[in-house]
């Protein structure tokens, strides 16, 4: 068992054995189930299903030569499943989604009815903490939320005094067949969010009625995993200054595995925007928003959702927030939540300079870089290749050439 | 079609007509992740949530299958309580065939109803759906180029898509076919029968499911398998010729194809364990890119 | 099929900048690679990706987005058409099924299961495939040199197209696909051999081919030519229209993108598809509607009246043709330097990969 660690294991392969008279055997993690072990003789049928398990053994142990770390498999390659056997109470497999709690007693209940043995279900590297033995697999495609995680999620549907929250960021479709592109999506009920004002109060049904103000089909969010339910739905919330609707900015996806969990998902990118770049061409247009006042520090704000949605925007300047609390000198004991409120404000209403939407779009397309060769996104990771990219003198618009991708991602994987 | 004589399938010195030995396999190749990793990414709209896909390559036939999901089933009625939804779509590209193209529909071409609900049989014997309840787990499969044994190829590229998918699976399924001639007096098995082959054991251009009737006779069989391997046991088989030899004979065939399929899971393992250890490099900061072409 | 308010502005705005999201240009093509089994100089023993049993194939492919289109090209010949027996025929059929079923009409993807589902992907591949008949096929090849023997034997090239993933633009990658599949196509030289009048009688009598002997085929595959005319087949180019409110007097500012993603396409307000060939002409426009983004964009600033919709002013489509001409320009020069490139590289390697199209659909980048 001990051998097995760290090791790469394909489904079916057997992790461990253990038998009832031997107590302390291992519990089953992420990526296994467990069956019991079979009788070695069962009673041979005529059914030529049975047969050909017979035969099989023959056929597998005959077939290679080379056969290399099957686990136990071989041993017991004779032994004949049957979908009865798999169907019944003497099987009980993991629930990827919410576990911790079941874990002990399925094992002590199976433990009573005879020796079983673990066997992986995905692909994967295997990891032991004490008896508890799980596989991870080096990239799983489905986003498996847990409690606290940030989301940079899509509403894709109002009602019921809840929103819909697709956690693919998918727009909502068109079609009478809704969603049926989003994976499991999450949902945020009103009690879950901070109605405008920042007081805490009842939700009426005035405020049902008015759901659609605060986020309408379509708008992107930032929201936190409150409660994953039993069948992996999640309930979010937006009850923190951080979270809230997203403006002013682009998003980018990437397959969930390569955002790991950190402390902090707001982060800073510095310095992505190259120092003899200069606004050549400002286009002055008389607008409905006012044109930036070019007070820019040459940050980026990215937000990374560990559903895989990432967020990019300009960081806010200081300076605006100085300026708000200058204004707002005769209350400067204004809430936080307001100041951060018109901060918002300001931001979606303020135009975007050049300079900061080609840091945006560095920023975007480095993220890209990384998920095309599946390099972990951390904000260090993507500082690297955006001053590589800037060293190298890179064009924003070649980052995604795939010469210049090994290139600028060089150093990451040199660490 | 039938032009061909069945002593040309194995010539004097006991090889094939495409070169191979009786027991050998046809050059096979796995292709984790083929369509851009565990998509749905790139773009801020995804044009579909696919979450695995794998390409493989069996001679000439080549299958490339698209696993989405788990998600919503959308429509309540197709929801089950207690389990995912498996849905398994086989498709054929108009340029498959070797000879003249030939447009399929899916949801009205007889063999492909057929091979899909053998697939789906294949993969729900797998795949622990019951960990998914009220979603739904799709399978596309999409026939690119098709030298015969389609369906094998179809269950071993599943199987992959399934797996880069990190869709849980009791075991890997893994198919490969099986044949027996009676060729100048003396039976001859072969594994992993091309096109022509499939044609002459069953007397029909047979697609790969094996298309009953013709002029199959009874010394002659083409017998699909899938297998689990690492338990030995059989999830699919399917014969259609009259056997002569009597339940020995379906038995010999019977063991050379899950020889065969041990092969294949070689092959398959070898795929998966490189795919699974660049990635996990790729995670840890360690891996190699390298400019192909 | 929307995305927010916010980010369709931002994209509108990018492209107002000339700076779009992704740091293009307004006018830029993103670097589209293709891979084709190489024609007339090398032999099929060399490894590019490509459908080993059609007679061309190609895979447009964009390395740093989710496109990926497969087209094969086969080539028989057949008897043609009464009223046009001179001619050769060009068949075209697009599959979009596995990607999820494109909504040409939105911009994006519907998909799920059911049988209406299904229906609906039917009727959007039809849409896409009469829009390439329209905009592509009639300057594809020259039909007069398809034929071998008029009235008797002409080329039917058959082109099936198979969209695996599509970001946005898929009639320009659909039409890129087909050009350079048509472009790597060889088919052998057939000769008919005209015994005065009789093999012509013989020809109308029965069924081409009933004698065997009237066609000669040259088998050396170094005779073997690409399709007459193909150096002409014209690419599509879509041009995606934005347009924003600009400032309280109502005007609307009207900027063009070319190739755009499929975000990006989500909010445009109008589509112009303008299929140009290598010579800088125009073959044929089409307009489509826009993303769908026009009626949220209305409620957003200001209500209606703002003249943000489908329809567009007889002037600007002028300019739109234009832009896509530019455009179309670069994009042949794009193709041809990609073409250059991975022909040079064909000739200094003939390694591994002996089976034949282990390449499909590998990404270029190898990671290990």
């Amino acid at each position: 068992m001990d051998s097995l660690k760290n090791h790469f294991v394909l489904p079916g392969q057997v992790l461990a054995t253990s038998h009832s008279e031997t107590q302390g055997g291992f519990l089953r993690g992420h990526g296994t189930y467990i069956e019991l072990v079979p009788h070695d003789q069962h009673d041979n049928d005529d059914d030529p299903r049975d047969n050909a398990g017979g035969s099989s053994s023959l056929g597998g142990m005959a077939g290679t030569s080379k056969k290399r770390g099957w686990g136990n498999s071989s041993d017991q390659s004779n032994v004949v499943m049957r979908s009865e056997h798999d169907g019944g109470g003497d099987n009980d497999d993991d629930d990827d989604g919410s576990k911790q709690s079941g874990e002990g007693e399925d094992a002590a209940a199976l433990l009573r009815v005879g020796p079983q043995r673990l066997i992986a279900s995905v692909a994967g590297t295997v990891q032991r903490v004490n008896k508890l033995i799980s596989v991870i697999p080096s990239a799983p495609a489905v986003y498996t939320g847990q409690v606290g995680d940030l989301i940079v999620g899509r509403i894709i549907g109002v009602g019921g005094s809840r929103w819909r929250v697709s956690l693919t960021c998918s727009p909502p479709s068109s079609g009478s067949s809704s969603s049926s592109s989003s994976m499991r999506e999450g949902q945020l009920p009103l009690s879950g969010v901070n109605l405008p004002g920042g007081v805490q109060r009842i939700r009426t049904s005035e405020d049902v009625l008015a759901m659609r103000s605060l986020y309408r089909e379509g708008d992107l969010l930032t929201c936190e995993v409150q409660n994953v339910q039993k069948d992996g739905t999640l309930i979010l919330h937006t009850r923190s200054l951080r979270y809230g609707k997203l403006e002013n900015g682009v998003l980018t996806t990437v397959p969930p595995s390569l955002v790991g969990r950190r402390k902090n998902h707001f982060v800073t990118i510095k310095g992505v925007i190259s120092s003899e770049e200069t606004n050549g061409d400002k286009h002055h247009d008389d607008s409905v928003m006012d044109v930036d006042d070019g007070e820019e520090s040459g940050n980026v704000d990215v937000y990374l959702g560990l559903n895989g949605g990432i967020w990019i925007q300009r960081t806010i300047p200081p300076q605006w927030e100085n300026s708000l609390h200058g204004s707002l000198d005769q209350d400067s004991r204004a809430p936080l939540a307001e100041t951060l409120q018109k901060l918002r404000q300001r931001h979606a209403n303020t135009r975007v300079s050049a300079s900061a939407r080609e840091g945006i779009a560095r920023v975007r397309n480095a993220i890209d870089c990384l998920r095309l060769v599946h390099c972990q996104i951390t904000p260090e990771s993507i500082e690297i290749v955006v001053k590589t990219s800037l060293r190298e003198g890179v064009r924003v618009k070649d980052m995604l050439r795939p010469e210049f991708i090994v290139k600028i991602t060089e150093a990451t994987r040199s660490r | 079609m039938t032009s061909l004589r069945r002593t040309d399938i194995l010539s004097l010195i006991h090889l094939r007509s495409d070169g191979r030995r009786p027991n050998e396999i046809r050059h096979m190749s796995c292709h984790l992740g083929a369509l851009p990793p565990t998509t749905d990414c790139g773009s801020a709209l995804p044009t579909s949530g696919c979450s695995g896909s794998a390409l493989v390559s069996m001679g000439l036939t080549q299958v490339l299958c698209v696993v989405r999901g788990p998600c919503d089933v959308g429509r309540r009625s197709e929801e089950l309580p207690d389990r995912a939804t498996l849905e398994v779509t086989m498709r054929t590209t108009p340029f498959s065939p070797p000879g003249d193209r030939r447009v399929t529909n899916p949801s009205t071409d007889r063999r492909l109803i057929e091979q899909s609900h053998l697939l789906q049989t294949a993969l729900s014997a797998s795949i622990l759906l019951h960990l998914f309840p009220k979603s739904k787990i799709s399978v596309a499969v999409m026939v690119l180029a098709d030298d015969g044994g389609r369906l094998e190829a179809s269950i071993n590229a599943a199987t992959l898509a399934l797996m880069d998918a990190g869709i849980p699976l009791k075991d890997m399924v893994c198919a490969c076919s099986a044949g027996r001639w009676n060729a100048g007096g003396s039976d001859e098995i072969v594994v992993d029968l091309n096109r022509r082959e499939i044609q002459a054991a069953t007397g029909s251009a047979g697609g790969g499911g094996g298309a009953p009737g013709g002029g199959g006779t009874s010394d002659t069989i083409y017998l699909p398998v899938a297998t689990m391997p690492q338990r030995g046991t059989v999830v699919l088989a399917q014969c259609e010729s009259r056997l002569s030899g009597g339940a020995e004979a379906f038995g010999e065939v019977l063991e050379v194809a899950m020889k065969g399929c041990q092969m294949v899971m070689e092959i398959m393992a070898a795929a998966v364990r490189e795919r699974g250890a660049g990635l996990w490099k790729a995670k840890e900061g360690k891996a190699d890119v390298i400019l192909v072409d | 099929m929307a995305i927010s308010p916010t980010e369709a502005h931002y994209i509108i705005e990018s492209a107002l900048h000339d700076f779009r999201i992704d740091g293009r240009s307004r006018l830029e093509h993103r670097p589209y690679s293709v891979g084709t089994r190489p024609s007339t100089t090398t032999t099929a023993t060399s490894s590019s990706s490509c459908l080993i049993l059609s007679n061309g194939s190609s895979r447009i492919h964009l390395p740093g987005s989710s496109t990926d289109i497969l087209c094969s090209v086969k080539a028989d010949l057949v008897r043609p058409s009464p009223n046009k027996p001179n001619e050769g025929v060009v068949e075209i059929s697009v599959d979009s099924s596995l990607a999820g079923g494109l909504d040409l009409s939105l911009g994006g993807a519907g998909g799920g299961g059911g049988t209406a589902a299904k229906r609906q992907l039917r009727e959007r591949e039809s849409q896409i495939t009469s829009l390439l008949q329209r905009l592509v096929v009639p300057h594809a090849v020259h039909y007069r040199e398809l034929a071998i023997c008029p009235g008797k034997y002409v080329w039917r090239l058959s082109v099936d197209i198979v969209v695996l993933r599509c970001d946005g633009c898929v009639l320009d990658g659909c039409a890129m696909a087909m050009r350079e599949g048509l472009r790597s196509t060889l088919l052998p030289r057939v000769s008919a051999v005209m015994n005065g009048e009789e093999g012509v009688a013989s020809g109308v009598g029965d069924h081409g081919g009933s004698s065997n002997n009237d066609l000669i085929v040259e088998g050396d595959v170094r005779m073997a030519l690409p399709p007459p005319g193909v150096e002409d087949c014209p690419l599509v180019v879509t041009v995606g229209v934005l347009s924003a409110p600009m400032g309280a007097g109502g005007r609307v500012r009207h900027v063009c993108v070319v190739d755009a993603r499929t975000e990006e396409e989500a909010c445009a307000s109008s589509r112009v598809c303008v299929s140009v060939d290598r010579k800088g002409m125009v073959c044929g426009v089409h307009t489509l509607g826009g993303g769908g983004m026009e009626n949220r964009m209305e409620d957003e600033f200001g209500g209606l009246g703002l003249g943000i919709s489908s329809s567009m002013p007889v002037n600007m489509l002028g300019d739109v043709v234009n832009t896509a001409a530019g455009a179309a320009k670069n994009l042949y020069e794009m193709l041809d330097r990609e073409k250059e490139l991975s022909d040079g590289k064909d000739l200094v390697r003939d390694d591994h990969d002996t089976s034949g199209y282990g390449n499909l659909l590998k990404s270029q980048l190898l990671i290990r």
